[in-house]
């Protein structure tokens, strides 16, 4: 369960509410009588998140129609996304997908840990980012030595 | 049984009532009498006098109709003296009108063309005296209005001229500050818009590469 790679699900600390969400709508209709796995995870999801969901559960050997199993493995996810920890970044421009995939790779990569990003922004930081960790503030945008040149 | 005293008392109380039954019949018949009498009386007192009321009202009419056409009589001559008086005294107010008319414009002619001689006359001394003070007045004007020129340029000139001054420095140096931080939300701005997304990607890795190196995430 440490080793699960959930980036392809989400990203940032929106969508992982809102994937988690989703985990908890499909554990409660696990043991209805017309409970569908793959028709939940579609409704949730959508198709291709379905595929990579099944993956993930092949990966960890679970069966689709093994209702405790099933149960048992989405409350391990939720509390593994409850406990992900987060990182608010403000940046100077709106990042797309793939920039947002950069930077959330980054961290696993450097510091080997799954961070959720919390992302802002403030086009008059110019460039760079501030970041806000754990209780800790960093101001790395190019503002601060903007200011300094304009101020000289 | 001694019955015959009863059928005595019986006999003599019969009479007794027989006696006051006549009675009384002969004196209802003699009051019926006198009644009769009275009423014929009454009858001719009442023809009587219905004779003489309609002697009185007839007397009465003729004295009322009398007395109306007196009055009708009367009316009508004060009337047609009234309009002959109307008539005369209106004639009189209008000849008096007419006449007062005539007083009055005769009046206001003469009081008016003693009224514009007198103006003339009036407006001769005035031209006369009004030239020479206004020329005195002007003088006075010029003079007081050099010497307050002079006290102006002495006094309140250099210190309207500080403030000015004052003014002037204050106010370009916050149009500087003002130009200045234009300039810079402008240029910051333009910086930011100017930087590629690429660029910016990359910025914000190099700011995690700084934050890792300064043990932001130990």
């Amino acid at each position: 369960m440490e080793d699960l790679d959930l980036s392809v699900f989400f990203k940032t600390n929106v969508e992982a509410i809102d994937f988690r969400t989703g985990l908890s709508n499909i554990s409660e209709k696990i043991y209805s009588t017309d409970f569908d796995l793959e028709k939940a995870l579609i409704a949730q999801f959508g198709i291709e998140k379905k595929d990579r969901f099944e993956m993930l559960l092949r990966n960890n050997n679970i069966l689709p129609n093994s209702g405790p199993a099933l149960k048992d493995f989405l409350g391990k996810l939720q509390e593994k996304i409850s406990s992900l920890p987060v990182i608010s970044l403000t940046l100077a421009f709106e990042p797309g997908e793939r920039d947002l995939e950069s930077i959330f790779d980054w961290f696993p990569l450097n510091i080997n840990k799954q961070l959720l990003l919390d992302i802002k922004v403030d086009t008059d930081i110019i460039a760079g980012a501030y970041i806000n960790y754990n209780g800790k503030y960093s101001d790395f945008s190019i503002k601060p030595i903007f200011d300094q040149i304009c101020s000289e | 049984m001694p019955t015959l005293p009863l059928q005595v008392i019986n006999l003599i109380a019969d009479l007794t009532i027989f006696f006051f039954v006549g009675y009384y019949l002969l004196r209802f018949v003699k009051r019926e009498k006198d009644l009769e009498e009275k009423e014929k009386l009454l009858k001719e007192k009442e023809g009587k006098i219905d004779t003489e009321y309609h002697l009185v009202v007839d007397n009465a009419l003729t004295k009322e109709r009398k007395i109306i056409e007196d009055a009708t009589d009367q009316a009508e001559s004060i009337i047609s003296k009234t309009e002959f008086v109307s008539q005369e005294s209106k004639e009189m107010v209008n000849r008096a009108l007419r006449q007062m008319a005539f007083d009055i414009q005769k009046e206001s002619y003469d009081a008016g063309r003693k009224f514009i001689g007198d103006y003339e006359i009036f407006l001769d001394k005035l031209s006369v005296t009004s030239l020479s003070g206004f020329q005195n007045i002007t003088k006075e004007f010029g003079t007081d209005l050099e010497r307050q020129i002079k006290e102006f340029r002495q006094t309140l000139l250099p210190s309207i001229e500080k403030e000015i001054e004052g003014y002037k420095i204050q106010r370009l140096k916050s149009l500087d500050k003002e130009i200045n931080a234009l300039v810079q939300k402008v240029s910051q701005k333009a910086l930011n818009k100017s930087i590629p997304s690429e660029d910016h990607s990359n910025l914000v890795i190099e700011s995690l590469e700084k934050a890792k190196k300064e043990g932001i995430f130990d």
